[in-house]
């Protein structure tokens, strides 16, 4: 586990930082799915694979999951565009590997759906 | 030569060399291809040269199971048939569709796809389509604006249809079999019994009936059953004076594995950006268009049944009745004038530079799995002519439903890879553990697979000439020899193994 993923992990969600605050919205924006889909849509994929993968239903796991990518860790400091370009190119590796999910329907590269449970936690 | 069986003398001997029994798509191909030779053939219809009421009550039936279209209205009876109110589309067969694939119950024809390519292109000149060409490559070269979605085709591929006018074969052909000196068109001639010789192996006669209250007989050298896969199995099955279970039916294979196409909205693509989808498009009067298939490949290592998905702009699909809704009058006139009405409303009202919001409906076609326990029965009731009726039990099981949401998911893959957009499955699609089916699912008005074929008569009805097992003189023609239904529409591929049966049928009769 690196330096900065176990930050993540013993950051409590409700006492973070305004900076963590930031980093784990960013991390809760599915770009591609943005695109083509409402607040609400998102947000009712977020609760169905919170629903489907329960062991990472928690703000917590799913932080660590997206910034972390087994290579390289996200730093909370990161500015969006580096949150986007990281998470865009999980996303697409994530298409190219087949690690993809169904959640409500729609067929979701892991992370973005990992993305929009964030998005469900984090805007509720 | 037309003949009207009513008014013949009752208890009338006709005599030929060939008995075609039923003028549709398959019947009428094949005495198109017998004309202007010294064969006498003669062509059984049993209703006339127009729609009549009271006929096209003999093929009322009751139907169990998976909802589907009143058995009444679902065919057309008169001359040309059901290409009365057909809409045109028409594809090949994929090479996996004919092969005996390991995870697809009852698969597997004796014959392979090779086996149809030269009938393929002489059905075309029937069906007046195009070019027989059913590479993506040689359309997109003819017009380059047909572009297609990135994905990779090792996986889901372009598979090609062609749009026939759609030809009418009662309009288009009447007067071509109807001047051919060697065809013998007789109309109100209901087939309602073949008798067989006593030893049981060929066929003596078959006898006809009509509202006129006469009974003719019918004696040929051949006979050729090429009345649609439910008529096709109710007259096996209700000429049973000298055999209980019917004719050809010893091994109870007769109406079994009665097989429609799955017809189902079943997702959306939501593109991110506007893409050209007139490879996809279909209009009145488009003469192509393709449809997203997924390769043999993958149908084996995910171990699912053959489909393709349409593409439709969801402002217009979503203006579209489900079809089981629509179909649901027993007067076929009716149904066909609701289903054009309601789809040429939606194609008018299309506005590409409005409407084009980059979502559009996935719409699935695919085969249903081989399953004997679909099937046509006879039912106790009698028809107006005192044939007992048809009953059909459609059974659908988990295997299509599992292959629709794969298909999604594959193509999902695809789609997600290439960062063009997303594909959603449906509701009914959601749950992987679920299958049941939505009210509106739907057949495309398909009927197949009531006589199937095998070199085996336990394993099929005909074997791989269409012959009738154990029954030397008779054949069937049609989709009711089909093993497997594959996905696209029926019409090119029965005219094709039609054609096939027919140059069967010739070269016998020569060597005899």
């Amino acid at each position: 586990m690196t330096a900065a993923t176990t930050a993540a992990f013993y950051f409590p969600n409700l006492s973070c930082s305004s900076k963590e605050s930031t980093f784990i919205k960013n991390l809760a924006q599915p770009d591609k799915l943005q695109h083509i889909c409402d607040a609400q849509t998102i947000h009712e994929i977020g609760e169905a694979y919170q629903h489907q993968v329960k062991q990472e239903s928690n703000q917590t796991t799913l932080v660590q999951l997206l910034r972390d990518n087994g290579n390289k860790s996200l730093d909370e400091s990161a500015e969006n565009a580096a949150v986007v370009a990281f998470l865009d190119e999980r996303v697409r590796q994530d298409f190219k590997t087949n690690n993809t999910i169904v959640v409500d329907g729609w067929v979701l590269s892991v992370t973005e759906a990992r993305q929009c449970a964030l998005f469900s936690l984090t805007e509720k | 030569m037309h003949i009207d069986a009513r008014k013949m003398d009752n208890d009338s001997m006709i005599q030929g060399d060939i008995c075609i029994i039923g003028a549709g798509a398959a019947g009428i191909s094949m005495a198109l291809d017998w004309m202007h030779n010294a064969y006498k053939v003669i062509l059984l219809e049993g209703g006339g040269l127009e729609y009549d009421e009271r006929i096209q009550e003999l093929y009322d039936g009751k139907t169990t199971g998976q909802h589907y279209y009143p058995l009444q209205s679902a065919r057309l009876h008169y001359f040309g048939g059901t290409t009365g109110h057909w809409a045109g589309f028409c594809s090949t067969f994929d090479a996996i569709d004919f092969k005996k694939r390991d995870w697809v119950p009852h698969s597997g024809w004796p014959i392979q796809r090779s086996d149809l390519d030269s009938f393929y292109a002489r059905a075309h000149e029937i069906l007046e389509l195009g070019p027989y060409q059913y590479d993506v490559d040689y359309w997109q070269k003819q017009d380059p604006s047909l572009i297609s979605l990135p994905v990779d085709k090792s996986i889901v591929w372009n598979k090609v249809w062609q749009f026939s006018p759609p030809t009418r074969f009662g309009t288009k052909y009447r007067d071509t079999i109807i001047n051919a000196a060697n065809i013998h068109l007789y109309t109100y001639a209901n087939v309602t019994d073949i008798t067989l010789q006593e030893n049981g192996n060929a066929v003596k006669e078959v006898t006809v009936k009509n509202y006129a209250g006469k009974m003719h007989r019918v004696k040929a050298k051949i006979f050729v059953l090429a009345c649609c896969s439910i008529q096709n199995a109710r007259i096996l099955l209700a000429s049973n004076k000298q055999f209980p279970a019917g004719v050809g039916n010893q091994n109870d294979l007769v109406g079994r594995f009665f097989m429609e196409h799955l017809e189902i909205k079943s997702g959306e693509l939501r593109l991110e950006k506007p893409f050209p989808m007139k490879l996809y498009d279909y209009h009145f009067g488009t003469k192509m268009r393709a449809e997203l298939a997924i390769s043999e490949e993958q149908q084996r290592e995910h171990k699912i049944l053959n489909g393709t998905l349409s593409l439709t702009p969801m402002t217009v699909a979503k203006k579209v009745v489900p079809m089981i809704d629509i179909w649901s009058s027993k007067d076929p006139r009716k149904n066909s004038d609701n289903l054009t009405r309601d789809f040429s409303t939606a194609d008018k009202e299309y506005d590409p530079a409005k409407d084009d919001h980059g979502i559009y409906e996935l719409f699935t076609r695919i085969e249903q799995a081989p399953n004997p326990n679909s099937r046509i029965s006879l039912d106790n009731d009698l028809d107006a002519l005192g044939m007992t009726k048809a009953m059909l039990h459609w059974e659908l099981t988990p295997f299509e439903k599992r292959s629709i949401r794969k298909i999604h998911e594959l193509l999902g893959q695809q789609i997600g890879k290439s960062g063009i957009g997303r594909v959603k499955m449906m509701d009914y699609l959601k749950d992987e553990n679920d299958f049941s089916w939505p009210d509106f699912t739907g057949g495309g008005w398909h009927h197949m697979g009531t006589t199937r074929m095998s070199d085996d008569p336990k394993q099929g009805v005909v074997n791989a000439h269409c012959q009738v097992h154990s029954i030397d003189n008779l054949f069937v023609a049609g989709a009711s020899c089909y093993v497997t239904a594959a996905a696209p529409n029926p019409t090119l591929t029965l005219v094709a193994l039609t054609l096939r049966l027919s140059d069967y049928i010739r070269g016998r009769m020569r060597r005899v």
